[in-house]
């Protein structure tokens, strides 16, 4: 682990920038806003990776994707979804009520006991990605996550390489 | 039961009596009506609209057929997944174009997922796992939200069709 990088990160900060690796073409819409998918873990249980990338200029960020997450698919980095660690963890869920335009859950039993869901963005570095995180969901509701990973792209920007 | 949205997936599958390699979109429709209605509907804009889904959801099959196809541990894409969107899509297809056909994506939890989608109105989503179930999930421009599951069996639920008609007014 790079001490020095570790060092100057420091903790997670609210204004940081958080970058979510995108690979999948059908992922992005064509007036470039970001679909839910793309901010879905697959692994249950799991958090949703991400990296910290404040302090890094673009060809250092695909150099980070290309390291850390791409060589694990034959697939090229299109872009990544940007939002910042207050935009992640604004998205927390609320239990919603029934009125004229939004519906409670009624099927889902689990989903109806769920008052809150918090959202954080954790500072999970690691010897080849210095600049991991994970943004964490407490508690996980797996019928959930595909609304909050639809939330989350909402919020992020898509930033193709240039 | 002579329409589309009293039968029930036990129904479909015994009175199917096959299409052009079982896909025929309006096939599972309308195999009791007749011949005659089939060829008009054959050539028609939402037939062809719907073969071209089929054609699509055939192709992801095979493009995402590789585990990790992601990046982040994607599961292979299920079979019994495409084949439920399917399922869904032909229901979807009498309805046309009153609701208008939604963007195809693949979930990295092996699963499809439908998409409709307006910048004026908001973004409404279903995901087929193949397990008979829907999850929807809608994120409305006058901020309202809705999500959930629901039983798939071979009827769109009118939630679903409530939801829907949000996005493509």
């Amino acid at each position: 682990m790079n001490e020095r990088v570790k060092r100057a990160l420091g903790p997670v900060q609210p204004d940081e920038q958080i970058d979510r690796y995108i690979f999948i073409e059908k992922y992005i819409r064509p007036d470039n806003t970001i679909k839910g998918p793309a901010f879905r873990e697959t692994r249950e249980g799991e958090f949703l990776s991400v990296s910290r990338t404040s302090t890094l200029n673009e060809a250092e960020i695909l150099a980070l994707g290309r390291a850390t997450v791409a060589f694990r698919t034959r697939k090229e980095i299109i872009g990544w979804g940007r939002l910042s660690v207050r935009e992640a963890e604004n998205n927390s869920f609320l239990n919603l009520t029934e009125d004229e335009n939004t519906r409670l859950i009624a099927e889902t039993p689990e989903i109806e006991r769920i008052d809150e869901i918090t959202i954080e963005v954790k500072d999970t570095p690691y010897e080849e990605n210095p600049y991991h995180a994970d943004i964490t969901y407490e508690p996980f509701v797996t019928s959930i996550m595909k609304h909050l990973a639809k939330k989350l792209a909402k919020s992020a920007l898509f930033i193709p390489p240039s | 039961m002579t329409t589309a949205e009293t039968w029930t997936r036990d129904t479909w599958q015994t009175s199917y009596t096959g299409g052009r390699g079982g896909d025929d979109p309006f096939r599972k429709i309308i195999n009791q009506v007749g011949e005659s209605l089939l060829e008009a509907k054959r050539g028609s804009a939402q037939y062809l609209l719907l073969e071209q889904a089929f054609e699509e959801l055939d192709s992801i099959l095979n493009e995402f057929s590789e585990a990790n196809w992601d990046g982040y541990e994607a599961i292979p894409i299920k079979e019994d997944a495409i084949q439920e969107t399917k399922d869904f899509l032909s229901l979807l297809g009498s309805k046309l174009p009153a609701l208008s056909l939604p963007e195809i994506t693949p979930e990295g939890d092996g699963g499809i997922e439908l998409e409709w989608y307006s910048p004026e109105t908001g973004e409404f989503t279903l995901s087929f796992d193949g397990q008979n179930t829907i999850t929807y999930s809608g994120i409305f421009s006058d901020t309202s939200e809705t999500l959930g599951t629901t039983p798939f069996n071979m009827v769109i639920p009118s939630i679903i069709e409530t939801n829907i008609q949000r996005i493509t007014k």
